[in-house]
């Protein structure tokens, strides 16, 4: 069943669905459960199905990158998306709740759009937060070990002093220095479907792309 | 005649002056719950922003050897001593046996006189996990078990020069334990010029443009969108040009 845009205080889990290696693990959502939610980062809808979708950063890179019809496949799914613009093509979009997440906490760290998400989750005082994919693996870059671990850890200890209890896969690096699991069964992801898919092979490099312009089909609005 | 004056010189006894003593400290070996701040100090620079006076209903505590720089209310030492003594700090017991302030660390240590064991068992109990990388994330965990108002952390830079291990796992194992500290509404301070909770020239709101005011200081944040244009399409498309840029 469709979400409604207004978040569900007191559930009993908040599941965060990220990128990370580990996303595979995440249950599939059941119709009726009503106590658990599973939220998703980015592009993610395209291998999970998710409840809410969060992005934190500007949107029509993913027209490039991942789905050449984006926006056309986020309305038809139709679940509520949350960002930090405002998206008037997307039929169901908010802002992600940053002010309400600054007066509450007072505290502004959000390196990612998890940290967003972790801490959209904490105000709505669910039971539990599991988390899938959120794995801040020390081979993805240097710069996202070195600070987004830290910004994700913050808010994993914000959730837990507040008696919020938190789960992650054996695989995530998050609150250890090693992994633990193996990946048992690991699933790839579906390969990526953005516009850049229709350049020649041989193009996709940094100078020949420079050829390349993304238009708009239709008004902007 | 000059050998009586030097006789009778040396029969006046110079009256002994009183040298005054600083009474000796006395600290506290239990823990006080509810003070309004516990300073946490490490050996980063900005250990010098730490008053040299003690405010009223606080508590300074030290790591290592800071009790060099600042009057410490207690010390703690989570490695093992004798290899820090050995390796760096060669006086290390015998300046804490001086000093006199407690000792807290993972063993227990019959050289030190004041020695305190880390109550490991009911920090995990509180928290729920065991995620200690550094001295100061045992000292914050303890300090936030105590319930002050507000924890400062001096010294603790985290400095982005450093090595690869400090800056990966032990910044994020602050920040997490300053979470904690969030969660239980406990305020904390971070000294200028630390990098905890702070990404490398970047700002703190991913997908934000952060702009502050000139007169006020305060902050003002906007999305931050593609190409800086607010619009969107609901399709686009990619288009091969001739151009030279």
């Amino acid at each position: 069943m469709q979400k409604s845009i207004d978040f569900v205080k007191d559930l009993d889990k908040i599941i965060i669905l990220a990128q990370g290696p580990s996303w595979y693990q995440c249950p599939d959502l059941v119709p009726g459960r009503e106590g658990t939610e599973i939220w998703g980062s980015n592009v993610i809808y395209r291998e999970h199905a998710v409840d809410r979708l969060f992005f934190g950063h500007a949107l029509k890179g993913h027209f490039f990158n991942d789905d050449m019809n984006f926006f056309e496949n986020l309305n038809k799914i139709g679940m509520p998306i949350y960002t930090n613009g405002i998206y008037k093509v997307l039929n169901n979009c908010a802002r992600i709740p940053v002010l309400e997440i600054l007066e509450e906490f007072k505290v502004g760290f959000f390196l990612n759009v998890i940290a967003y998400m972790i801490a959209t989750a904490i105000l709505q005082r669910p039971k539990t937060i599991d988390m899938y994919g959120v794995d801040m693996r020390p081979d993805a870059n240097y710069e996202y070990l070195i600070n987004e671990k830290g910004t994700v850890e913050f808010w994993c200890g914000v959730a837990m002093g507040r008696g919020i209890k938190i789960a992650n896969t054996k695989e995530s690096y998050v609150m250890k220095i090693k992994q633990e699991g193996n990946f048992p069964g690991f699933k790839p992801k579906v390969p990526q479907n953005g516009l850049f898919t229709l350049i020649p092979k041989e193009e996709r490099n940094v100078e020949a792309m420079k050829n390349y312009v993304l238009l708009p089909i239709g008004e902007e609005i | 005649m000059n050998k009586v004056k030097e006789a009778e010189g040396a029969k006046k006894v110079e009256p002994i002056k009183e040298v005054k003593k600083e009474p000796k400290r006395v600290y506290n070996m239990n823990m006080v719950k509810g003070l309004d701040s516990i300073f946490i100090l490490g050996r980063g620079q900005s250990l010098g922003y730490c008053p040299t006076k003690k405010p009223d209903k606080s508590e300074f505590w030290g790591c290592n050897n800071i009790y060099k720089a600042r009057e410490v209310d207690r010390l703690f030492i989570m490695h093992d001593i004798y290899i820090t003594q050995f390796n760096r700090k060669a006086e290390i017991i015998k300046e804490a046996n001086e000093k006199g302030f407690p000792v807290y660390t993972l063993g227990k240590y019959e050289e030190l006189k004041n020695n305190i064991q880390y109550p490991m068992p009911e920090v995990i109990k509180e928290f729920g996990i065991a995620y200690f990388l550094t001295n100061i994330s045992y000292m914050l965990a303890l300090a936030i078990m105590q319930k002050p108002k507000k924890i400062f952390l001096l010294g603790v830079d985290m400095d982005f020069g450093t090595s690869n291990e400090y800056m990966q796992n032990e910044k994020s194992n602050i920040e997490y334990w300053l979470g904690q500290a969030v969660g239980r509404g406990i305020e904390f301070s971070i000294a200028k010029g630390s990098t905890l909770l702070k990404r490398k020239g970047r700002n703190n709101y991913y997908g934000m443009k952060v702009t502050t005011e000139k007169d006020t200081n305060v902050i003002h944040l906007e999305p931050e969108y593609s190409y800086g244009k607010p619009k969107s399409a609901l399709k686009y498309k990619i288009v091969k040009v001739r151009h030279n840029l």
